[in-house]
């Protein structure tokens, strides 16, 4: 599915991802871990195409085929989709309005007809149910004055839309309360399926016992330092990130 | 009302050479306008005399610095005498559904009674519109005398001052106490071509509502058949009486080689409400001169200005609203779209008198600037003399946020259609705020055609 090798990113001519290597096949989740500031987002960005970033080495490969030529809307298109951690609000855009052109864009690169106002708002609704989201979100533009959980529920309401083969979640489970994070998590559980691969970028390993990773990696400057399965995230839970920097500098000396 | 334009151009200049608009235009107004009733011949008289004295702006004159005014000075205008047949369905084309039996058309600067559709109007007790050729003589001078000689004496503005020394068949609205106008009324200005000859039009209104009435009047400038330049020096002179309100939609659809200088002066009572849409979208170059004055406790103004710009226009937005009373209010949020190498200007002053406490004033300004070569200019100020008001200004200009593009493209939408959503948007704040409907689904259409225009097809389906 997705298949990075020795990728290296930089912004502003600095250099934020320092050779990453990652596999992720079908079926699979993948849980990214690591400090602030290490380079977790900018992978996500990298990977859907966002245009501050140079890639400076290295691939990107998704479905055998190399992504980094394309265009953000080529990349979604093609079936990549990003849960922003930080969704931008959109000031005069609304939401509903967006959500039916995101929906038909998708549905036009996949060679089908358009859908019209009342068969889009009665999938709308099913999506909505699922992620607990009543009506009067739509009528509003895009993410303005939503909540912080309101706009992660709005991030995974697209996902459950636009039904991508590789769903990049960056940070999704941030500010989520209990019963939100259910939901959400809810959410991502019923879209996954045996043909499409979760990327999902935590701090907490909380989530992890919503949505179980299959692998779980350890991304520190630019880098991924550790790779394990879900008993690394619990390890990390109880004893940080030090042993791990630790060893990689013991490693590295 | 003795408030004045303020230009530093005062001194008389002998020695400056005129230019050509101006040497043409000092002959258009010798003939004098038969139609009106004699005390008006007085009014043009005191306005040429006037004209002498006021040169015609220049460059360096910090009101017209950023006016690119060559193509105008070098135009040899002659006044309209010439009023094309408009047939029905031409008129028909231009009307708002809204206002189907609510339309008073001018055609040249000429008010036009048998082209207007009254019908709405005349049900309705206590409006009244008089043509300013249908006055006597008393009811002329009363006109005169309370309403527009004492302006002219002080006034620096060359086109409010052109505009009353060609005066034309202008209109006087009048509504009376308590009235309410409950259809909107719109007011059709044609400039409609004739030959090749370049032309100077000089339409002018007047409203009047007395306390505690309501109307709403979309002023829409056209153009028809132009095969030459025009220049409308349209003038405007509101009178709001204690707790009326009125609202103008200020729709500019000029033509390609329309020339628009927009001159009016609104006063506002106590608990008077004001309210101005303009939506500056064509023409060659256009300017508008806002005087509004606050003359009532209580007052209140808001002006909007959405402009959407292409190709070499030049639109020009100058506002004074004046607080001379207290506990008064104004609010004015003007946004522009800028393309290719068209220019826009917001330059607005809020002045706020010294007894004028407890006064409320916010001004802002954002301007989305979408090609290398277009600019804005944006000046909003404030002059304070009281101690106790609450104002804000601020002004934005900058481009479409690429993270905003980013959000809408990484979810699928092509780069275009990422870019026409942020555009709308940026225009519907504007654009939902216009209290006739039709217009809503129209000016999306407008911005549509005119971003499909741009970038292409299919962007804005
Ligand atoms: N557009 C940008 N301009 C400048 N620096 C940037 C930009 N984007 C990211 N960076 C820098 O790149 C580094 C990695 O940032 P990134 O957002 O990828 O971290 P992260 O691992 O997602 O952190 P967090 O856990 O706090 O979300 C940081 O030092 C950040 O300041
Ligand atoms: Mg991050």
């Amino acid at each position: 599915m997705l298949s990075i090798k020795n990728l290296h990113a930089t912004v502003n001519d600095t250099p934020i991802l320092k050779g990453i290597n990652l596999e992720v096949k079908a079926g699979e989740v993948h849980a990214i871990m690591g400090p602030n500031g290490s380079g977790k987002s900018t992978l996500a960005k990298v990977i859907a195409g966002h245009p501050a970033f140079e890639v400076t080495e290295g691939e990107v490969l998704y479905q055998g085929q190399s992504v980094l030529g394309l265009e953000p809307h080529e990349r979604s298109n093609a079936g990549i989709f990003l849960a922003f951690q930080y969704p931008v609000e959109i000031a005069g855009v609304n939401n509903a309005e967006f959500l039916k052109l995101a929906y038909n864009a998708k549905r036009k690169a996949e060679g089908k007809e358009e859908v019209d106002e009342a068969a889009f708002n009665a999938l709308l609704k099913e999506k909505r149910a699922l992620l607990e989201m009543d009506s009067s979100y739509l009528d509003r533009a895009v993410n303005e004055g939503f909540s912080g959980g309101e706009k992660k529920r709005n991030e995974i309401l697209q996902l459950a839309l636009l039904d991508p083969k590789l769903a990049l979640l960056d940070e999704t489970d941030s500010g989520l309360d209990i019963d939100a994070l259910r939901v959400v998590s809810g959410g991502v559980n019923a879209y996954k399926k045996p043909d499409n691969a979760v990327v999902l970028v935590t701090h907490y390993q909380r989530i992890l016992n919503y949505i179980q990773p299959d692998f779980v990696h350890v991304l520190y400057k630019g880098q991924i330092v550790k790779s394990g399965g879900k008993e690394l995230a619990l390890a990390l839970e109880e004893k940080g990130y030090d042993w791990i920097i630790e060893a990689e500098q013991a490693g590295v000396a | 009302m003795n408030a004045v334009m303020t230009t530093t151009a005062n001194q008389p200049e002998t020695a400056r050479p005129k230019t050509l608009a101006e040497q043409t235009i000092a002959a258009a107004t010798v003939a004098p306008a038969s139609v009106l009733p004699q005390p008006f011949n007085r009014l043009r008289q005191a306005a040429q005399n006037r004209l002498s004295q006021v040169p015609f702006p220049t460059r360096r004159q910090e009101r017209y610095k950023y006016c690119q005014l060559d193509g105008l000075s070098n135009t040899a205008f002659e006044s309209f005498q010439v009023f094309p047949k408009i047939s029905a369905d031409q008129l028909a084309a231009l009307t708002l559904p809204e206002c189907q039996d609510a339309r008073l058309v001018f055609v040249n600067g000429r008010y036009q009674p048998q082209l207007s559709q009254t019908k709405a109007l005349t049900a309705i007790k206590g409006f009244h519109i008089t043509p300013f050729s249908g006055m006597d003589d008393a009811a002329a001078e009363a006109l005169l005398t309370q309403r527009l000689e004492a302006q002219v004496a002080g006034d620096d503005n060359w086109f409010s001052l052109a505009n009353t020394a060609l005066l034309d068949d202008g209109l006087h609205i009048r509504v009376d106490r308590d009235v309410v106008v409950d259809v909107p009324v719109q007011l059709l200005f044609v400039m409609a071509g004739a030959d090749a000859t370049p032309r100077i039009a000089a339409p002018r209104l007047v409203a009047e509502l007395g306390p505690y009435a309501r109307l709403t009047v979309m002023e829409h400038y056209v153009g028809l058949n132009n095969a030459s330049a025009t220049l409308n020096t349209m003038g405007f002179d509101v009178f709001l009486d204690d707790g009326a309100s009125m609202t103008t939609i200020l729709f500019q659809e000029d033509h390609q080689a329309g020339f628009h200088f927009n001159q009016r002066r609104v006063q506002v009572g106590r608990h008077a409400g004001f309210n101005q849409h303009t939506l500056a979208f064509s023409g060659l170059l256009s300017r508008f001169d806002n005087h509004v004055t606050v003359v009532g406790e209580q007052g209140d103004a808001r002006l909007n200005g959405l402009l959407l710009l292409n190709s070499s226009r030049q639109s020009h937005h100058h506002l004074l609203i004046d607080h001379q009373a207290g506990h008064s209010t104004s609010n004015q949020l003007y946004k522009s779209i800028v393309l290719d190498e068209a220019r826009g200007e917001f330059d607005a002053t809020v002045k706020i008198a010294k007894g004028a406490q407890q006064t409320n004033a916010a001004q802002l300004n954002k301007n989305l600037v979408l090609s290398p070569l277009a600019k804005v200019y944006t000046r909003p100020q404030l002059l304070i003399d009281a101690d106790d008001v609450k104002c804000a200004h601020g002004a934005t200009v900058g481009q479409l946020d690429e993270e905003e593009q980013f959000y809408l493209t990484s979810r699928g939408l092509s780069p275009a259609q990422a870019q026409y959503m942020l555009i709308d948007g940026f225009a519907q704040e504007l654009i939902d705020q216009l209290p006739i409907a039709s217009l809503h689904q129209r000016l999306t259409g407008e911005l549509q055609d005119w971003f499909n225009q741009r970038f292409g097809q299919q962007a804005a389906e």
